[in-house]
């Protein structure tokens, strides 16, 4: 597989600054999307996270400064897109009547690229009711498995406060699923 | 001990019900076939029509070519900029109605100094139907042949524009809003 270096070499080159960036999105899209369609939940949502954030990184991959890892970077991107999106989508669901009647039980449903079970669905719910910071930090530890390093450097977080939140966030997780069994 | 081992070790402390679902669920979204494939096509399309369109109307390129304000107006004609002209454009014809109404033409720092960032935001916010292109064209801010581009626009739509509007208003400052009227 093709190192971050590698990578970043051919980027660096306009003839083969293309190159570069189709290795990029080979090496990452996967990860970045799941970590995005975890946080929006459906496919056309994050497909539209994920090219922004990809075109965002093409625009600025100039201002990587290399003092963190490149996934960690990229991921930083991808967080704070998908938080923007979220925001955007929760200004237009507050001002439009048919979609306050919505919920994210319903969108599951609707949604032909969700084959969770029950027990999924309900656990996408209780990460729903989740505040911002330990939603984001239960999915990268639980679903990503990264390290609290690296999630400190996404999160420009201390390591102890990120245990702190995904201690939180598990409880309040467990407690939601147990309430409905 | 590796990573994933510690954190399933940690998870299993904290939760085994937590533990005992992520063992035993597969993932429960997944995406069109051959999505990935396609997505690096995808984002690279979409980088290479904004940078041509950049690179065709770009402010510097067009100053070069004529030097003119012209120049400029065609650059904030363009589909990405056209959102941001339109809320300028709105604010002063806002700002020429609210001194019309007030019987009066003082300069702008006067007028303004009665109303409260908020009130200006929150007016050009409740009144922004008011602003028709008529309007915009009876106080001579556009001309016809720029109506007729702004109407062309193909790739915004009402609900994307209202809601860039709505970001615009909440992003101003009140010194920005003074220059702008």
């Amino acid at each position: 597989m093709t190192t971050d270096e590698q990578i970043l070499a051919l980027l660096e080159k306009p003839q083969t600054s293309e190159r570069g960036f189709r290795l990029l999105m080979e090496k990452y899209q996967e990860r970045l999307y799941w970590h995005i369609r975890r946080l929006v939940c459906e496919h056309e949502d994050a497909n539209d996270v994920i090219q922004d954030c990809f075109v965002k990184v093409y625009r600025n991959i100039h201002n990587f400064e290399r003092k963190s890892k490149l996934y960690t970077w990229l991921y930083r991107i991808a967080t704070n897109e998908a938080i923007t999106f979220l925001k955007k989508k929760q200004r237009r669901s507050t001002a439009s009547i048919d979609e306050e009647e919505g919920g994210l039980a319903n969108q599951l449903q609707a949604d032909v690229y969700f084959d969770g079970d029950e027990m999924q669905s309900r656990l996408l719910q209780a990460l729903d009711e989740l505040p911002e910071k330990q939603r984001l930090v239960f999915n990268m530890r639980y679903f990503e498995e990264l390290s609290y390093k690296d999630i400190s450097e996404v999160l420009d977080t201390s390591v102890g406060a990120l245990k702190a939140s995904y201690h939180h966030a598990v409880k309040k997780i467990e407690v939601f699923l147990k309430a409905g069994l | 001990m590796n990573e994933k081992d510690k954190i399933r070790e940690e998870l299993e402390g904290l939760s085994p019900l937590l533990s005992k679902i992520k063992e035993e669920s597969g993932h429960p979204f997944r995406t069109p076939e051959g999505y990935f494939q396609g997505l690096p096509d995808d984002v690279l399309r979409r980088i290479r029509a904004e940078e041509g369109l950049v690179r065709r109307s770009g402010p510097a390129q067009l100053k070069e070519r004529d030097g003119g304000i012209g120049a400029w107006l065609q650059w904030l004609l363009m589909p990405r900029q056209a959102a941001g002209l339109a809320l300028a454009l709105l604010l002063a014809v806002g700002g020429a109605y609210l001194f019309r109404t007030q019987g009066g033409a003082p300069g702008a720092p006067d007028a303004l100094a009665g109303i409260s960032e908020e009130e200006a935001k929150e007016y050009v916010s409740e009144n922004i139907g008011e602003f028709g292109l008529e309007l915009m064209l009876e106080a001579s801010v556009v001309s016809a042949e720029d109506i007729s581009e702004i109407e062309m626009l193909p790739e915004i739509g009402q609900e994307d524009l209202d809601i860039y509007l709505e970001d615009l208003i909440e992003d101003l400052s009140l010194e920005e809003l003074e220059e702008l009227l």
